[in-house]
């Protein structure tokens, strides 16, 4: 009886196995197609690693923190295009913003032997260590959209500056506003365990706190980034104080969310017309820029993610081969129903 | 016993982490590397000790949510009092005051814990669910949701090792062994079993179910404070972030170790090795580019057929 | 525990004030919460807020219709988030994907989340594993499969879902019919049919019903279905608010939909609890938390703190009475 319960789990446990390794065969075929070129070059690397120095073409991984807005699917859109076209061999992970995983991911790319490694950290404190390890290895390191902390050797940093983004936008709106209009302001906050969110949440209190005059910040709400509480959050501002008229939204991931929202209560409307609630939002996403272009949405601060990826790939090569550095921090732009039709008309957002 | 006895007396969990080491090293590239081994020794000691001091829980049909939250609130309540812009200056004497106050706070919790579960009666599933939220917000007040760096060099030394074992390997290898002394030789080992088996049963032999599932609960919080000390140690910094994600391994590497989530039978040593064996699956799979929500799912059906199979076990062993 | 053992006296005031206030303790926490918020902010206890918080509680309540089910015969489900997920998902693909009408998409989301359902009743009710496992189990899987089908991105959904999502009937939106609709047919089923007393007579005790044979672990499975069945639906339902369906959609909804369960009367236990009015307080208890939090301005960062301290207390009150074994 013991002998074939055993022999029955030995036989799971190979199954289990083998499945679980030609997993990475078989999600080629039932992945989604945008992810087919991942798997396909993860399955190259395999082979090219172990060759390093010898094969021609540069192994890059690169550590994602999440894939989890528009921006950052063009993010890896881009490196992924820059590496087939220069022919690099690409390997990458993605960490759902677990920055445990994130740091374990990193070190399973120094175990795969790649050149050089991009990571858009989590948290840029937490991956301080992981980064260590890749400097105890020798492999460079370049920092894509977020900085790292202290205490670390990094390449190159290509990262945009949150709180200048948001200040840059409150200067936009306060320059078209008319005299003597005050704003009484929902701010919606993405997560807090995550530092972008709150440099965006310390970028516009700070911002708007020099204009006393004009702004009022009646409610802040935690999102956890769930466009669910995004909702209930617009909801319930408005059902607490009608006279609401300024959203701020960290991203444009919940964007969706608040304009189902302020539909629901019928204050949905234009640039301009009465009852408009001025909307500033982040990222730059497509339905975002559509929003301005029709005259819903103000303004929306844009990452410019295929500049920065593509500087974060020519980095990358750079650094494997051993030229200097160059750190770059994307200023972003300012879309708004002022430039979306002039200096922008050719943007489209992700 | 005849060597073929012993042989197949042998836990299977063994044979599991056996075949599925060798199919690392032979199908994973970089696995069979002497770093690569060491960084996983480390990466795996946070999970190890986590799974058994939850396995004390589990051992009575309770289960602990808390000790992941416990993770996050211990690392950046010690990074901040051990940090050398902090209060102390990074002294030696700061980095002492933070471990103990990690392995108090778990302390504590576990008290509250095991008070609400057995005074109070409460659910063991909710409250720990509730102390979870709590702690995990009063981490997120208590840093601002930032994370905690800038720790003393002397602290950096923690995270070296003696050739390729890394000092908290020793940690929770060490964990595991008081653990497991004290579940297979002591009293209270024996009472925890009882208990986990059959309340009245217990009672009747004179064993207070209250008293040993408050211990198990008190055990399982110390536990994860020094599960924070092992991960600050690795990681070198404290955040909130840490745990969000750990639940789902724990109760992973319990399952697979062959311990009844209905209580009353499960050794530590399996656990060990399930948790192990989790950590394994989950590098090698992503070195071989398995993206993470496919590991998710392969972990969920591990925890399915693991199982199923360990209540066939117990089935044919009590039809016997 | 000779508090609760019945004695010859007359219990002396003491121990009846203590008997009431644990019997409807949750109604007085529920007061000093309505006190204590509206003293905040007086548009706390207007129609249109109390509205605004029923509508709020409308997707969530459904699921905790469907775990109210599961509660009742002792069981648990952690995997309704990662239904309520996958059931989106699934909905999408047949609107967007195939642009079928939207009625078929909440029948495919709710066949979706029977499908779910009946795994999970399956392992629980006739291989017998614990529930907690199977679905923990099954909710990594339902998450490993939604994440895998959207690819990890947000999935825009057409427009058509905004005629659900803007439907007013005498200014009362069409989610809180939906949901209250759904809670009176489940009272009806819980009280008024066999199945209904044989849910209650499996929850307080399995061998004694089957003894008196009833079919216990068909009515388990059974209870399963039904509550992966409104869970799909509950996730479709909440799509069609959002408009889009985020990679983190329902994440930890589990949590707030099982405490919402236990306060509203369920028991952790089994063969307790009545869907009618529990279900619905439950849940409005805890949206109207939120709700109140946002009303009166507090700090983002306390949120998670309050919620997670009125559900501890909740939870004590209503286990203070419990007289059996620890678990």
């Amino acid at each position: 009886m013991k002998k074939k319960v055993l022999s029955l789990m030995l036989v799971s446990a190979m199954a289990i196995s083998m499945l679980a390794g030609c997993g990475s065969a078989a999600s080629e075929s039932t992945a989604a197609p945008a992810s087919t070129a991942e798997e396909s070059k993860a399955e190259e690397s395999s082979e090219a690693a172990p060759a390093e120095e010898e094969s021609d073409a540069v192994t890059v991984g690169v550590s994602w923190c999440a894939i989890e807005s528009q921006m950052w699917a063009e993010y890896q859109r881009t490196i992924q295009a820059e590496c087939e076209a220069r022919g690099i061999t690409l390997i990458e992970s993605v960490a759902e913003n677990d920055v445990q995983k994130q740091n374990e991911q990193i070190e399973n790319f120094i175990a795969q032997g790649v050149d050089a490694i991009i990571i858009a950290p989590a948290d840029g404190q937490a991956v301080v260590s992981a980064i260590v390890e890749c400097n105890n290895a020798g492999i460079p390191v370049v920092m894509a959209n977020r900085a790292a902390g202290e205490g670390c050797e990094v390449y190159a940093t290509i990262s945009s500056d949150n709180k200048a983004m948001v200040a840059d936008e409150i200067e936009y709106i306060v320059s078209i506003t008319p005299e003597g209009t005050k704003y009484r302001c929902l701010e919606l906050v993405g997560s807090l365990t995550d530092v972008n969110a709150i440099a965006r949440q310390e970028g516009f209190e700070e911002s708007i706190a020099k204009y006393p005059d004009i702004f009022e910040l009646v409610a802040t709400v935690p999102t956890e980034w769930s466009g669910d509480k995004a909702l209930a959050g617009v909801q319930n501002t408005f059902s607490s104080d009608d006279t609401v008229n300024f959203i701020f939204s960290p991203s444009d991931a919940l964007l969706p969310s608040i304009v189902s929202g302020l539909q629901q209560l019928g204050k949905y409307n234009k640039v301009g017309e009465d009852g408009h609630v001025t909307l500033v939002t982040f990222d730059g996403a497509a339905d975002a820029v559509t929003a301005i272009r029709d005259g819903y949405v103000d303004c929306v601060t844009v990452q410019d993610a295929t500049v920065q990826a593509t500087l974060c790939v020519d980095a990358a090569v750079d650094a494997a081969s051993g030229k200097p550095s160059k750190d770059y921090i994307d200023p972003g732009f300012t879309v708004s129903s002022e430039n979306v039709d002039t200096d922008y008309a050719d943007f489209t957002g992700y | 016993m005849s060597t073929l006895k012993k042989f197949k007396s042998i836990d299977a969990i063994i044979w599991f982490v056996i075949a599925f080491f060798i199919f690392s090293l032979v199908v994973v590239p970089g696995f069979a590397n002497l770093n690569t081994l060491s960084r996983f020794m480390s990466q795996s000691s946070v999970l190890i000790i986590m799974a058994c001091g939850v396995h004390m829980v589990v051992l009575n049909g309770g289960v602990d949510f808390t000790s992941t939250a416990l993770l996050a609130l211990t690392t950046v309540v010690g990074a901040s009092i051990m940090r050398t812009a902090g209060p102390l200056g990074g002294s030696g004497f700061s980095i002492v005051l933070a471990l103990l106050a990690m392995v108090g706070l778990g302390l504590l919790l576990g008290i509250i814990n095991g008070l609400s579960i057995t005074t109070f009666k409460m659910p063991s599933f909710i409250v720990t669910m509730a102390t979870q939220m709590i702690v995990n917000g009063i981490a997120v007040v208590f840093t601002g949701g930032a994370s905690v760096s800038g720790l003393p060099a002397a602290f950096g030394k923690f995270k070296g090792g003696i050739g390729i074992f890394p000092f908290i390997l020793f940690i929770a290898l060490g964990v595991a062994i008081v653990l497991h002394i004290i579940t297979t030789k002591t009293i209270f080992g024996r009472q925890l079993y009882a208990v986990g088996t059959n309340h009245k049963t217990a009672l009747t032999s004179g064993i207070s179910p209250r008293k040993t599932i408050f211990k198990a609960y008190v055990i399982s919080g110390i536990c994860a404070g020094i599960a924070g000390i092992v991960e600050l140690a690795y990681m070198q910094s404290g955040s909130v972030n840490y745990g969000s994600t750990m639940f789902n391994d724990i109760m992973a590497s319990i399952i697979v170790g062959g311990t009844s989530p209905a209580g009353g039978s499960g050794k530590i040593r399996n656990t060990v090795l399930g948790a192990l064996l989790i950590s394994m699956i989950d590098n090698s799979l992503n070195i071989l580019g398995v993206p993470y929500y496919y590991i998710t799912l392969i972990k969920g059906l591990i925890i399915l057929v693991a199982a199923s199979i360990d209540l066939i076990r117990i089935q044919k062993r009590d039809s016997k | 525990m000779g508090k609760d053992v019945v004695s010859a006296e007359t219990p002396s005031v003491g121990k009846k004030a203590k008997a009431l206030f644990l019997e409807y303790g949750i109604y007085v926490i529920m007061l000093l919460m309505i006190l204590f918020f509206t003293f905040k902010n007086s548009n706390f206890l207007t129609i249109n807020n109390i509205l605004l918080i029923l509508r709020t509680s409308s997707v969530l309540g459904i699921t905790c219709v469907g775990m109210f089910f599961v509660l009742i015969v002792a069981g648990i489900d952690i995997s309704v988030s990662m239904n309520m997920y996958f059931s989106a998902v699934i909905g999408s693909i047949i609107l967007n994907n195939l642009g079928l009408p939207l009625w078929l998409s909440f029948v495919a989301a709710t066949l979706s989340g029977a499908l779910i359902g009946i795994i999970n009743g399956f392992f629980v009710a006739y291989v017998k594993i614990v529930p907690f496992i199977v679905t923990l189990a099954t909710y990594s899987v339902a998450k490993g499969l939604a994440l895998l089908f959207t690819d990890q991105k947000m999935v825009f959904l057409d427009s058509k879902v905004m005629t659900i999502a803007n439907a007013k009937f005498l200014g009362v939106s069409a989610f809180v019919y939906i949901f209250l609709a759904i809670v009176i047919i489940a009272h009806t089923i819980l009280t008024r049919t066999q199945f209904g007393r044989q849910i209650y007579a499996v929850g307080n005790n399995l061998v004694a019903a089957n003894k008196m044979g009833i079919n216990g672990a068909r009515t388990v499975f059974m209870a399963y279905v039904i509550c992966g069945a409104l869970s799909g639906f509950a996730g479709e339902l909440s799509s069609c608010n959002l408009g889009v369906i985020n990679a983190n959609f329902a994440q930890g909804d589990e949590f707030v939909v099982i405490s919402s369960c236990v306060i509203g009367g369920a028991s952790l236990f089994g063969g307790k609890g009545r869907v009618l009015p529990g279900a619905i307080i439950g849940i409005c208890l805890v949206q109207a938390i939120i709700n109140g939090m946002t009303m009166m301005g507090a700090s983002a960062y306390v949120y998670t703190i309050f919620r997670g301290v009125i559900i501890f207390i909740a939870v004590m009150i209503d286990s203070i009475k419990f007289s059996g074994e620890i678990r």
